[in-house]
């Protein structure tokens, strides 16, 4: 039997409760909807992308990507670039990795609610 | 003072967007607001049934556009409410029948004589899609807690971005606390925060829309109704008022609290 405490003022959001599953889902599903070109031209373009960068960065090739996110009003293609150096990749020492920080997801919306957890 | 044009779409079909439009109109006609609705949906007629006017129609959205009927021998005065009329669907033939410009000049006719011309439009995101939002000021995206809705919402609201009516408001129907509180459906808050846009109305379920449009009388008409309520407070929010959200449940009493107890169930 569910505890009586619970039963008698409610519970809490059950963190195993299939909401959760829904949202995470939905979430990847999205992603992968979001983007309009299929996932053959996306690693295309991801590969002629990470070509350009290789010219002027020394790049982590294996950590690159590239995604599609949506803010309140644009959909964005967001790229996460880690490199190694800033110079032109002739200097090998003093290596110090950077990542660039690009995957803040601003997108929330705050709303009035006013709900009754009673 | 010219009307605003407002579609109500939804991607998947069944979430209630023919319930909403329907109820919002009714809501701001009481309000005071001349309003004309818009059944955009050729060849699935609905929203004559749900206003209870079926028995009314003489011409529709087709006559007018192919120049048989005059727009205002094709509207139809709700029974009850004087500043409410219905131009409907026809019922014979398909979406092609209506082009985006149609609309257009349909919209533009009425925008001197009206407040709100709302549009219901058709699932899907094929031609009656592009119909029913070309002449649009403002898109209302109705879906429910469920992913398969939530997924065609976002769907709709890219393709709102891409024809640059975007990014549109959130009505969120069908919302049960309960499950919610057991962590069983998707929160309104969950709801925004996949889709990233702003909601203007959280609609519980409610076992009077069903009755309602058995009868033809929209919720909103109903003193009763929560879903009623909360259509009503979509309207006032349309009309530019600020009014918060109605808590998701009703507040419990201490004895419903013990029926909780013993019954495990809701109240």
């Amino acid at each position: 039997m569910a505890n009586i405490w619970e039963r008698l003022f409610g519970r809490g959001e059950d963190a195993n409760g299939t909401g959760k599953q829904a949202k995470s889902r939905l979430q990847f599903v999205l992603l992968h909807d979001r983007m309009a070109i299929a996932p053959e031209k996306m690693e295309e373009m991801k590969a002629e992308i990470l070509e350009v960068i290789k010219k002027y960065l020394t790049v982590d090739s294996a950590q690159f990507d590239i995604a599609l996110q949506r803010r309140e009003s644009a959909s964005l293609l967001v790229a996460e670039v880690p490199f190694l150096r800033m110079e032109a990749a002739n200097v090998e020492t003093d290596i110090e990795e950077t990542s660039v920080p690009t995957r803040t997801r601003d997108g929330k919306i705050v709303t009035e609610q006013d709900r009754d957890d009673a | 003072m010219t009307a605003k044009v407002v579609t109500v779409t939804s991607g998947k079909g069944g979430v209630g967007k023919t319930t909403t439009t329907a109820n919002l109109g009714v809501a701001l006609a009481r309000l005071g607001k001349r309003v004309t609705l818009i059944d955009a949906d050729i060849g699935l007629r609905n929203l004559d049934i749900v206003l209870g006017l079926e028995n009314r129609i003489v011409y529709d959205l087709v006559d007018i556009v192919e120049g048989r009927a005059k727009l205002r021998q094709a509207m139809i005065k709700h029974k009850t409410l004087p500043e409410l009329y219905l131009v409907p669907a026809a019922q014979t033939r398909d979406k092609t029948a209506v082009s985006p410009q149609d609309m257009i000049t349909l919209a533009n006719q009425l925008r001197q004589e009206m407040d709100f011309i709302l549009i219901d439009c058709p699932a899907g995101i094929e031609r009656g899609f592009r119909n029913a939002v070309a002449p649009a000021d403002e898109v209302l995206i109705v879906t429910n807690p469920e992913v398969s809705a939530v997924r065609d919402a976002d769907r709709i609201i890219g393709l709102l971005e891409a024809e640059r009516k975007g990014p549109g408001r959130l009505i969120l129907n069908r919302v049960k606390a309960e499950m919610i509180r057991k962590g069983e459906m998707l929160s309104p808050d969950d709801v925004t925060d996949i889709l990233g846009i702003k909601i203007i109305g959280i609609v519980p379920e409610d076992e009077y829309v069903v009755p309602s449009s058995n009868s033809g009388n929209p919720v909103t008409l109903m003193e009763n109704s929560r879903a009623g309520k909360a259509f009503h407070n979509i309207a006032r929010r349309l009309m530019g008022e600020k009014v918060p959200f109605l808590p998701l449940e009703e507040k419990r009493g201490f004895l419903q609290q013990l029926g909780r107890l013993f019954g495990g169930g809701g109240a």
